[in-house]
């Protein structure tokens, strides 16, 4: 047995026995291959002394990282909701962002609706629920067919509203503008849906749109309006656009029901 | 105290030394090329110790049995000056195409076991790997003539039922005449030597710990 | 397990794969067998990375994970997903032979992407089993 030079039994005897002591009885070993005079001695005592390198574990993840992207304008930035009566959309919107589901869906629309009664005496904010409540009508109804900009036009809805709630120092005007913008874009998502449908066969071909409803206005016009005109003419435009779309999406679900 | 020196060098690594819970954590990985015999090595130590310490063996492997990832097994080889020892044996996979794999389970390895398949068809896929070993711990710094090492010569067993095998002095000349590490014939299948060489680098992986240290 | 794919299979996998995770704005995809054999892979053009690697890991990584499931008394995770800064990664178990791993960007919503895979999977399914 090797011994330091204090009499103490060495690190490497010491776990000689602890592991034989594991496996029960020592096995009978041939002889060892490792020495050319195979002299038959243990191999710990032949043992080459090798300084170990440490390695430098710098705790750096290079296989998974777990830091959120830093974009500008995301949803996550947009915790100051305190008391806010956005809470509970709020989470509803960022568990859409993880799973499209029937349930996730069936919260958005219903906290809209409430929302939208909750503010129906501000017709701007009861505008912006009615915007998003139909957005998510579309992506609950299509799901996977769903145009991929809803989504984002989504979360676009979503940010914009919670801005204009939060920020109570932004004027009736900036308010009205922040919606004209989100409808803006929601004319626009319309006219790629109804392209992508003329473009490939579907269920449901482009309806005509209500006569009297100024469809084809030019964003030049709108521009050139007063404020509360403009208003007033997106207000009409988005009663127009969610008309059509309950229109379409009954279509379709007859159709559907019909198909069962 | 030994262990608190090698607590106070390897500070930064404190995920596997534990001065609160007194725990030492060593990683030994079986190294080679495919269908060699490590984690044959890995289940016979598995077999053999579970009677007397509980432990329980995780592998990862394909459906064709083949490990895909690594398989693990941690044994508690109880305390040594007051500390806890544990060991992590790990075996990686050995088919060419897991170069990645082998490079991630060879992470923050203190010992290495170099299993080589004994079968003369298999000459070269044991050079390959043994290069493939080298080149894997230079990306983290570390030098294949300076780690603890112990050279498994595996299947001898074969021998007997006439499959052609290298003789020893062969696979010495070719996998070790500059490593000089120590090496034993084996037959995992039997567990021949698989203890031995487990006691061995687990002996020179400790020792190598506490002679750094002086 | 042994599993042929011939050349009919192979094209309508392709196709399902374009149609339902490429045209959507996905970087990258590809599916595997368990064992890490690239089956299929579609890209964006912009992808320079090992996907060889990529694959070998990644199944790494799902056996791995699916080994932590049965640990914690789970038959299997229904999410396995990693967030980076530009670019994530999402694993879709599409039977016991093959995983679809998705490569995608921020302009990706996440949970549409699982919707998409999840008709992808349907698809490609139906195509495996003729």
């Amino acid at each position: 047995m090797a011994h330091n030079n204090d009499g103490t039994v060495t690190v490497a005897v010491e776990v000689e026995k602890r592991l034989e002591d594991l496996f029960g009885i020592s096995e009978k070993s041939p002889p060892f291959a490792g020495d050319s005079d195979a002299s038959g001695k243990a191999p710990v005592g032949k043992l080459k002394e090798v300084p170990l390198v440490f390695d430098d574990r710098n705790e750096k993840e290079h296989f998974t990282r777990g830091k959120s992207g830093n974009r500008p304008e995301s949803i996550e930035d947009t915790d100051n909701l305190n008391d806010s009566k956005l809470r509970y959309l709020k989470t509803i919107v960022l568990s859409i962002d993880w799973e499209i589901s029937e349930e996730t869906m069936k919260g958005l629309i219903e906290e809209t609706d409430r929302l939208r009664n909750v503010y129906k005496d501000d017709k701007t904010f009861a505008l912006f629920f009615q915007l998003l409540g139909s957005v998510g009508r579309y992506i609950k109804t299509k799901k996977a067919g769903s145009h991929p900009g809803a989504i984002t036009l989504l979360n676009s809805i979503y940010l914009s509203l919670e801005k204009t709630i939060l920020f109570t120092n932004m004027t009736a005007t900036e308010r009205k503008k922040a919606l004209l913008v989100q409808v803006e874009k929601f004319k626009q998502l319309k006219a790629k849906i109804s392209l992508a449908k003329t473009s490939s066969p579907g269920i449901l071909k482009e309806k005509s749109k209500p006569d009297g409803a100024m469809q084809e206005v030019a964003r030049s016009d709108i521009r050139r309006m007063q404020p509360h005109e403009a208003f007033a003419f997106a207000l009409e435009e988005i009663k127009d656009v969610i008309k059509v779309e309950f229109k379409a999406l009954r279509a379709e679900l007859k159709l559907w029901r019909e198909g069962q | 105290m030994w262990v608190e020196r090698m607590w106070v060098e390897r500070c930064r690594i404190l995920a596997f030394v534990n001065l609160k819970k007194k725990e030492i954590q060593v990683k030994i990985v079986y190294y080679g090329p495919g269908r060699g015999g490590k984690t044959t090595n890995l289940e016979y130590i598995n077999e053999k110790v579970s009677n007397r310490i509980k432990t329980e063996m995780v592998a990862i492997k394909t459906h064709g049995d083949r490990t895909l990832f690594f398989d693990f097994l941690p044994l508690g080889i109880g305390k040594i000056r007051g500390y806890d020892v544990k060991i992590q044996l790990y075996t990686v996979p050995g088919q060419v195409r897991y170069d990645a794999t082998r490079r991630l389970v060879l992470r923050g390895v203190d010992g290495v076991v170099f299993v080589a398949d004994s079968m003369k068809i298999r000459k070269d896929k044991n050079m390959l790997s043994l290069k493939n070993l080298q080149e894997n711990l230079a990306t983290y710094k570390k030098n294949i003539f300076r780690i603890p090492l112990v050279l498994q010569y595996n299947k001898r067993d074969l021998e007997e039922k006439g499959i052609p095998l290298l003789p020893i002095e062969i696979l010495e000349k070719q996998l070790n005449s500059k490593l000089k590490a120590p090496s034993f014939e084996a037959s995992a299948v039997v567990g021949m030597n698989v203890a031995q060489t487990m006691k061995t680098i687990i002996s020179m992986t400790l020792t190598s710990l506490q002679k750094e240290l002086k | 397990m042994k599993h042929t794919i011939d050349q009919r299979q192979f094209n309508s996998i392709e196709d399902v794969l374009q149609q339902e995770l490429m045209e959507l704005g996905t970087h990258c995809v590809i599916l595997i067998d368990m064992a890490g054999n690239i089956v299929v892979s579609l890209d964006n053009g912009k992808m320079a990375q090992d996907i060889h690697s990529l694959a070998a890991l990644a199944a790494g990584n799902f056996g791995a994970v699916s080994a932590m499931a049965k640990i914690i008394g789970e038959e299997e995770f229904s999410l396995l997903f990693h967030k980076g800064e530009k670019e994530n990664i999402h694993f879709s178990k599409i039977s016991d032979d093959f995983l679809l791993i998705s490569i995608f960007g921020k302009e990706t919503s996440l949970g549409f992407l699982r919707l998409k895979v999840a008709e992808a999977s349907k698809k490609m399914k139906k195509v495996l089993a003729s």
